[in-house]
């Protein structure tokens, strides 16, 4: 007889689970709001964390051994980012290079990629940002037009890119430009994997609600580099960056972090719940559920993830209900706020700020790493294919 | 972590629906509701061994019983599967409904043979003593006023009496869906498939986003309530807003997307959406469930990864 339903982490995991939040409530401060503030003492935080982390053998725990992960399970990563994304991300940026950064040079990168990039991922020594975006391609990523341009043996890339988060403290750049102009847009497309203090490379932050050093202006200046940067194929960059981003399938796991300020409400409001309408708790009683609803569409595809390929069309439909979940929620949250809402009475007032903190991000949940419409695409399609 | 049913609750679950569909899928219900003599759905069930399944004995049993809802869902099957498979005879009665203050039951008298008893929100069960006519109205076609006898306290009936009906909605919503996507790639308008059209596209995922939500929500529930959760109770009512919100969802897009063809007798939509109502209305419907979960909320845990909703509420630094 096989196992039946059972939504218990394992032994594993709860032990996993338990360790890290030991592990967050020491060395991570509870006014901790994210590692990109004005403060440069939050990254200085974020990165010596990454580094406890990894010594202990979790921050990449599903990677290989051989590349500095203990081969554990998904279920097992998916607590780290559970946890993780529900404590303000004290990874800073390093889930990205975690989550599907490192996964696309085990998958695509020559030998010497690997040996110089993986390590040091998987040891938290090193952030990345993406070359994705630019200002006339964002969901329509293919149309890019930051060119590589055949120079002697390399190329040079001239272009520019946009919201590229970290950029200002990026050590390395997962950069797309396009080596061949072609008649289909997803073709001549090639990776480069380069460093950001290459000469040429101008980064100009922008001003945002979503706050510091999360949307910047990237700029390509003749920027050189060689058949040695280039990820995969050359004109082959799509297919990686179809297979990244399925890495990136489940990457944020934002229903942890509204579970956490939700389930915090009752007793951060004290005696200020008691008052609040009905109506406004049924909501927060519903936004408790729904998020329950994305917590379980996570572990949907988590599982097809461990015994099998992941159809994108699923993964969509879990980024469609977490991302409206967590809209969901910020909208209660900062509506059980009253006045406070538009800022905390006083700095100690931590839930209020955390809400705070939690909106703005919420905002930007269905436009980043792929828009809700570009998920409800990748659905109605698979769902109304007819092969 | 375990997200799925076991392969042979699943395949009791196919062997069902294969066995209504043949014996004419919807067309028992509108044989029903005609009254005129159909295929009798009981003894189907029973030659497949449904009704020896204990639910409430076995969490394998369970497995199975959920499967074998979703699939009377699928052709809105006019038997009492849910209420039957949340019973438990040895303590005299055969089949079980959750009722509110006005004690109403779906498909009683289209089972009067059966004991029935009912349960209400607090855990109480009642015999049923008389069984009323059948409505006849349009939502509510197979539902009779039921008579009930002094009741007794049968707290740990009322999860699994609230979650399997939720199954046999599941199923309802999961030919809701399939009819939805069929009508869309097969109707043309302007020229082109209604498929084609990318405000129908959309409105198509959301509501399939919906449904699987509320599948996974299902057997998170099933598992709660059959290993015996603290919080089974406030997760079956949580299931059932959770079901009531998603069928909203599912026949408010498949009648919008079938247009006035969806209104019409002839096509099974048409059936389901009207058969959905007892289950969608029963015991209680969208506000006063919502109001029940709250309530529960403050005597039972809800959990999730950082808390237990109401209960437990342990005051932090953060806060």
């Amino acid at each position: 007889m096989e196992d039946a339903v059972d939504f218990k982490d394992s032994e594993r995991s709860a032990a996993l689970r338990q360790d890290l939040r030991g592990l967050v409530s020491d060395a991570v401060p509870e006014t901790f709001l994210g590692a990109f503030t004005s403060d440069p003492k939050d990254l200085e935080l974020a990165q010596s964390f990454c580094r406890l982390l990894a010594k202990k053998g979790q921050l990449t725990p599903a990677w290989p051994v051989e590349y500095g992960g203990s081969a554990s399970s998904q279920w097992e990563q998916t607590v780290v980012r559970e946890e993780m994304w529900a404590h303000f991300e004290p990874r800073g940026a390093q889930y990205m290079g975690v989550n599907w950064v490192g996964p696309a040079i085990m998958r695509f990168g020559t030998d010497i990629q690997k040996a110089e990039h993986l390590g040091r991922i998987a040891s938290g020594d090193v952030i990345w940002c993406q070359g994705f975006s630019e200002p006339e391609s964002g969901s329509d990523l293919a149309s890019l037009r930051t060119a590589a341009i055949a120079d002697g043996g390399g190329w040079r890339i001239e272009g520019q890119k946009v919201w590229t988060s970290y950029a200002t403290m990026a050590d390395w750049c997962f950069l797309l430009a396009r080596t061949t102009r072609g008649e289909k847009k997803h073709h001549g497309i090639t990776v480069f994997l380069v460093p950001m203090d290459r000469p040429g490379i101008r980064v100009v932050p922008i001003k945002a609600m979503v706050g510091p050093h999360h949307l910047n202006e990237v700029f390509f200046e003749g920027v050189k580099v060689g058949p040695e940067d280039v990820l995969g194929e050359v004109d082959g960059g799509w297919n990686i960056v179809r297979e990244a981003l399925a890495f990136e399938r489940v990457g944020i796991a934002r229903y942890a972090r509204c579970d956490r300020l939700l389930n915090l409400a009752p007793s951060a409001l004290g005696d200020r719940w008691d008052g609040l309408p009905i109506e406004l708790k049924q909501r927060w009683a519903a936004a408790l559920l729904h998020v329950r609803q994305a917590r379980l569409l996570a572990y949907r595809v988590i599982e097809m993830q461990e015994t099998g390929a992941v159809d994108p069309a699923d993964a969509a439909a879990y980024r469609i209900a977490a991302t409206t979940a967590d809209q969901e929620a910020a909208e209660v949250l900062m509506d059980m706020l009253e006045e406070r809402a538009v800022g905390a009475e006083k700095p100690t007032d931590l839930f209020d700020r955390a809400v705070d903190d939690h909106w703005r991000y919420a905002q930007a949940a269905t436009v980043a790493s792929g828009s809700i419409e570009v998920q409800r695409m990748l659905l109605s399609r698979s769902l109304l294919r007819t092969s | 972590m375990n997200t799925e049913l076991t392969e042979e609750a699943l395949e009791i679950g196919r062997v069902v629906h294969a066995a209504l569909t043949k014996a004419g899928g919807v067309d028992i219900a509108r044989a029903v509701e005609g009254g005129t003599a159909g295929p009798d759905a009981t003894d189907i069930l029973a030659r497949i061994g449904v009704w020896e399944l204990r639910p409430r004995e076995s969490v394998d049993d369970a497995e199975a019983a959920a499967a074998v809802c979703r699939a009377a869902g699928r052709v809105a099957l006019p038997v009492p599967v849910a209420e039957r498979l949340s019973s438990a005879p040895e303590s005299g009665y055969d089949a079980l409904a959750v009722v509110g203050a006005v004690p109403r039951v779906n498909l009683a008298a289209a089972s009067s043979d059966l004991r029935w008893a009912v349960i209400d929100g607090a855990g109480v069960r009642s015999p049923v003593t008389s069984i009323g006519p059948m409505l006849n109205t349009q939502l509510g076609g197979l539902v009779s006023p039921v008579e009930i006898g002094a009741g007794e306290d049968d707290l740990a009936a009322l999860p699994l009496a609230l979650t399997l009906p939720c199954w046999t909605l599941l199923g309802m919503m999961d030919s809701a869906m399939a009819m939805t996507r069929q009508h869309l790639l097969d109707r043309k308008q302007f020229g082109q498939p209604l498929a084609s059209f990318q405000a129908l596209q959309f409105r198509l995922a959301d509501t399939a986003t919906a449904l699987l939500g509320f599948d996974e929500l299902a057997k998170y529930t099933l598992w709660s309530v059959v290993t015996g959760q603290p919080g089974a109770l406030v997760d079956a009512i949580a299931c059932r807003l959770a079901a009531i919100e998603t069928a909203e969802i599912l026949f408010r897009t498949g009648h919008q997307m079938h247009g006035a063809m969806g209104f019409c007798d002839e096509v099974d939509l048409s059936w389901l959406s009207r058969h959905s109502q007892p289950a969608r209305r029963l015991p209680w419907g969208k506000s006063q469930t919502q109001a029940r979960l709250l309530d529960a909320m403050t005597e039972l845990p809800f959990d999730g990864l950082y808390g237990q909703g109401l209960v437990g509420i342990v005051p932090t630094a953060t806060g």
